[in-house]
């Protein structure tokens, strides 16, 4: 029984190695161990290079500490084992990250066959850093999945402040939720965004030259009209599909990209000195960056692929 | 198999982010030998296809990090060829920019 497992598992960490060693055949389940599901993110070389007392204690046991975790009601018990500072902070992450995918899966918020489920799933892993307080840990997941790092941690603020009292697995799912939001609400802004500039540009085309053929239809829409359509796209894209996606869906509804408005333009000797020289100002004010350095004279500095921004409320 | 040839295999150019405007520049030493219709950012892995009349080419480094969020943002990206002696401009394109997500 799952709660026998748990408590006896918490006793465990109380108690010691022997009180585990007799508890070990009853902890011991047939299926897959947390820790090992988890080794992807990292820690599987932190873990073999200097194991635990608990990570041993999880492995010769089958797993059944971890795997009983993960089946467990989060209450005090794993607060407490969260605490203990023999577990790595990848396996501390894992817990919780595995916690949140179940709650996710168990609401229906996300299923195994989402085509997105692998992408969910990293999310979920960057929330359980999160909680665990290892922002470079979240902040290197959420680098890596494109989502910006003060988004992450926003969402869990926000999950935490409104709902103090809540378990870990519902502030993981709130916390999803809110990025959900804020997601959906940046790539809103930035269609509208970039229908009003395609506006603007087909605008300035008519003046000097005939609109590029069909690149009407996109700049026809109200800004109603294309949150509805997003709303459309989100719905058919599940939970995860309309993160980062809702430009290509829009376009994917409406047969045309918003950027099928421009067309190259060759730049006049006049249009080509302004731009250098407003990338050359930017670049000494220390307001550019680039690939590579300064390899044209600009003066960039290289491109920084991680800012630790983070700021744990 | 031999590797697909990239931009920088064949030229220096290298990719600016000016944070004023969100603008993004891409800098290169030599014309292209093709027509450049327009370029292509995968969000998904940085790629940055260069899309010719007759020819597909990718940039040949990966544009991620704190590149991703200004892509996502642009819409055209403007090219100018360079004189790596005077450091001085020769020519300007601009060119339309698409995303994809995979």
């Amino acid at each position: 029984m799952v709660p026998l497992v748990y408590g006896a598992g918490v006793a465990v960490m109380a108690a010691g190695r022997f009180l585990l060693a007799r508890a070990a055949p009853a902890l011991i389940r047939g299926a897959g161990s947390l820790f090992t599901k988890k080794l992807t993110i990292g820690s599987a070389i932190a873990m073999s290079a200097a194991p635990t007392a608990l990570s041993f204690l999880d492995n010769k046991t089958g797993n059944a500490i971890s795997e009983a975790l993960i089946k467990s009601p989060v209450g005090q018990g794993l607060e407490k084992l969260l605490s203990m500072n023999e577990w790595s902070q990848d396996q501390k992450a894992s817990v919780v990250s595995n916690l949140v995918i179940d709650q996710l899966e168990a609401r229906g918020s996300v299923s195994s066959n989402d085509a997105d489920y692998e992408r969910t799933k990293k999310i979920a892993d960057a929330f359980g850093h999160i909680a665990i307080g290892d922002q470079i840990g979240a902040a290197t997941i959420a680098t890596n999945l494109g989502i910006n790092t003060s988004d992450l941690v926003a969402s869990y603020n926000e999950a935490k402040d409104q709902n103090p009292n809540a378990s870990m697995a519902d502030i993981g799912v709130l916390s999803f939720n809110n990025l959900r939001n804020k997601i959906r609400q940046q790539e809103l802004d930035a269609s509208t965004q970039n229908l009003q500039q395609t506006q603007q540009i087909e605008q300035k085309q008519r003046t000097v030259a005939p609109s590029p053929s069909g690149s009407a239809g996109i700049s026809a829409l109200s800004g109603k009209q294309l949150s509805s359509a997003f709303d459309t796209a989100a719905d058919n894209a599940g939970f995860m599909g309309m993160v980062l996606k809702g430009v290509s869906l829009l376009a994917g509804i409406f047969g045309e990209s918003v950027q099928a408005g421009f067309q190259k333009w060759a730049l006049s000797n006049m249009e080509t000195t302004a731009r250098h020289a407003t990338l050359e100002t930017a670049s000494k004010a220390g307001n550019t960056f680039s690939k590579f350095g300064d390899a044209f004279g600009i003066g960039g500095k290289p491109n920084l692929t991680y800012t630790n921004d983070l700021e744990m409320g | 198999m031999s590797k697909r040839k990239t931009i920088l295999d064949e030229m220096i150019a290298d990719v600016y982010v000016n944070k004023d405007d969100g603008s993004i520049t891409i800098l290169h030493e030599k014309p292209f030998d093709d027509e450049l219709l327009n370029l292509q950012y995968s969000a998904h892995n940085g790629d940055l296809i260069f899309q010719f009349k007759d020819k597909e080419m990718k940039f040949g480094e990966e544009l991620l990090g704190e590149f991703l969020s200004y892509f996502r943002d642009s819409t055209h990206i403007t090219l100018l060829q360079m004189d790596m002696k005077t450091k001085n401009p020769i020519a300007g394109l601009e060119v339309p920019l698409s995303i994809i997500y995979h």
